[in-house]
């Protein structure tokens, strides 16, 4: 059985009479990196700040590594929280020192964590002179700063621009990849369905959709997606639809889907070709991440 | 190093950083000129109207309210404008609650926050106090009497009476400032409070240079410092924390 990193049992919270979390339950194991997904007041930030114990649950359970929260467990988890909670008037370099004091780190490695989020140098440039993007990268160097075993991001990437969101994006690869527990909350679906490994959905305070990604993209679809090389004629489009055996059910921006019964993926790239197609790629047809999303909310709706 | 010292020297630093904590050292330093010209001319009224053991009670008095001003300026209000601009950027920018979501609790933040707006005050106040007194006394007493005359009330009051006060103040302004939306609101607090005391206090019939006075003060802050730390414990939660700060 895999270790549990964090886990959230029927966790109930309400503030100001508003019931924001609905008793969710859901379990990030060990090297997951986990994609937290949910409109904007679905309870995402919420949750974090349960996990993060700043705001205590009215019923349920968290655990952490195993066991009930607590601050020992606590001290495991790095994060960084929709604002940055950098301090301005502070340099970078005296930012990382304020939170190494406050988890008891005798030597922080600041030169090497900001070379690690691409801040090398700026040691000793004033937080308050950063781009949006240096800031995250700081908060990020900040969250990694007492070496936790689970990361906590809370839309990590919001407000950047597309190259900030890249490097950010790249960094928690590379953190996932070093081995760290990823819990990432977000609202951009395209994020999470190129980071994750696993996901929970929340609308209105309840986990709608969970699991491992692969599984729940695979959902009911069959067949194959082929990006022609050129826009197919209507008279090829025609022929298409008449061949009965390829399984062809139309086209979709610019590629077409087959869902054949008959043939094999091989017969179907020599059918193709035999037609005067010219093949740029074949993939498996599968419901991305935004299909899954949209069936979820047109459901509430 | 524990979480409350951690904060704490931040806080301090940033405290002596803030605009408004510059703002609040020019405002104490502009508002003592008008207060020490004006209580030396009323000294040297005083002096010049009948002999020494007539007036010396009024003189003690008006000495006593001249420290007692000087000292709430500086002690009392800039402990409060230190502490309440950062609180406030704190608050708005979500550094607040980056600090909390660390290991410190939210009352060793609290108390982190209450020392580093009072001991500057203490530390520039009281020395500020003393040297208006000496001043008062080297410009209009000494020339008419021939000695230095401070009496031991006036010091009681000024060492301990309105630093008392001014703890009492900084922890109830900070404990206002991290539960309202608006820190700057907090100030308000120690208007109502510094009002009610000076009115109330001399209505009873105190003289500022008795030692009634330097008690009474003591008392006060005492009383305000122990509401502001059964309240603390009642109500200073990292949630009501959170969640006063969203509305920023």
């Amino acid at each position: 059985m895999m270790d549990t990193a964090l886990e959230f049992r029927e966790v109930h919270k309400s503030l100001g009479g508003k019931l924001i979390l609905r008793g969710i339950s859901f379990s990030v194991y060990v090297g997951d990196v986990f994609g937290y997904l949910g409109p904007n007041g679905a309870g995402k930030t919420t949750t974090i700040r349960v996990l993060l114990d700043l705001l205590p649950p009215d019923g349920g359970e968290v655990r952490l590594f195993g066991r009930p929260s607590d601050p020992e467990a606590r001290r495991r988890i790095g994060f960084v929280l929709e604002n940055d909670g950098l301090f301005d008037g502070l340099t970078a370099a005296e930012n990382l020192a304020l939170f190494a004091r406050l988890y008891g780190v005798s030597r922080p490695k600041v030169g090497e964590l900001l070379e690690l989020v691409g801040l090398g140098g700026k040691e000793g440039d004033r937080v308050g002179t950063f781009s949006k993007g240096m800031r995250q990268r700081l908060a990020l160097a900040r969250a990694l700063l007492h070496d936790p075993e689970l990361l906590v991001l809370d839309e990590p990437t919001a407000g950047l621009d597309p190259t900030g969101q890249m490097e950010v994006r790249e960094l928690i690869r590379e953190l996932a990849g070093g081995g760290k527990t990823v819990f990432l909350s977000s609202h951009n679906l395209d994020e999470v369905e190129r980071l994750c490994n696993r996901i929970a959905l929340i609308h209105h305070g309840e986990i709608r959709l969970q699991g491992d990604m692969r599984e729940l993209m695979r959902g009911d679809k069959t067949g194959y997606v082929v990006e022609p090389a050129e826009p197919l004629s209507p008279e090829l489009v025609e022929r298409l639809h008449s061949r009965m055996e390829l399984g062809f059910v139309g086209e979709e921006s610019g590629t077409l889907l087959f869902e054949p019964r008959e043939v094999g993926l091989g017969e179907l790239v020599s059918s193709l070709e035999g037609m005067g197609i010219e093949i740029e790629a074949v993939r498996r047809a599968r419901t991305s991440l935004e299909e899954l999303y949209r069936e979820i909310m047109a459901e509430e709706a | 190093m524990s979480g409350f010292l951690v904060i704490a020297v931040h806080s301090l630093r940033a405290n002596l950083r803030h605009r408004q904590g510059l703002i609040g050292v020019a405002v104490v330093a502009i508002g003592i000129v008008p207060v020490f010209f004006a209580m030396r001319g009323t000294l040297q009224e005083l002096l010049a109207r009948a002999d020494w053991d007539v007036v010396r009670p009024w003189v003690g008095n008006a000495l006593g309210l001249s420290g007692y001003l000087v000292s709430l300026l500086c002690v009392v209000f800039l402990g409060v404008m230190l502490g309440v601009g950062t609180l406030t950027q704190e608050k708005a920018k979500g550094a607040m609650e980056t600090l909390l979501a660390a290991p410190i609790r939210e009352t060793a933040l609290w108390w982190a926050k209450v020392v580093a707006c009072f001991l500057p005050a203490l530390v520039v106040g009281v020395p500020v106090t003393l040297g208006i007194l000496w001043a008062l006394n080297v410009t209009a007493i000494v020339p008419a009497v021939g000695e230095i005359f401070l009496p031991a009330p006036i010091l009681a009051t000024v060492l301990l009476g309105v630093p008392v006060l001014g703890l009492g103040l900084a922890a109830l302004v900070n404990l206002i400032g991290l539960l309202v939306a608006n820190p700057n609101l907090a100030s308000l607090a120690v208007v109502v409070v510094v009002i009610a005391i000076s009115n109330i206090l001399p209505r009873l019939g105190l003289e500022f240079a008795s030692w009634a006075f330097a008690y009474a003060n003591m008392a006060a802050g005492g009383l305000v410092f122990a509401g502001s730390v059964v309240a603390a414990r009642f109500f200073l939660t990292k949630q009501r924390i959170i969640l006063s700060a969203r509305r920023l």
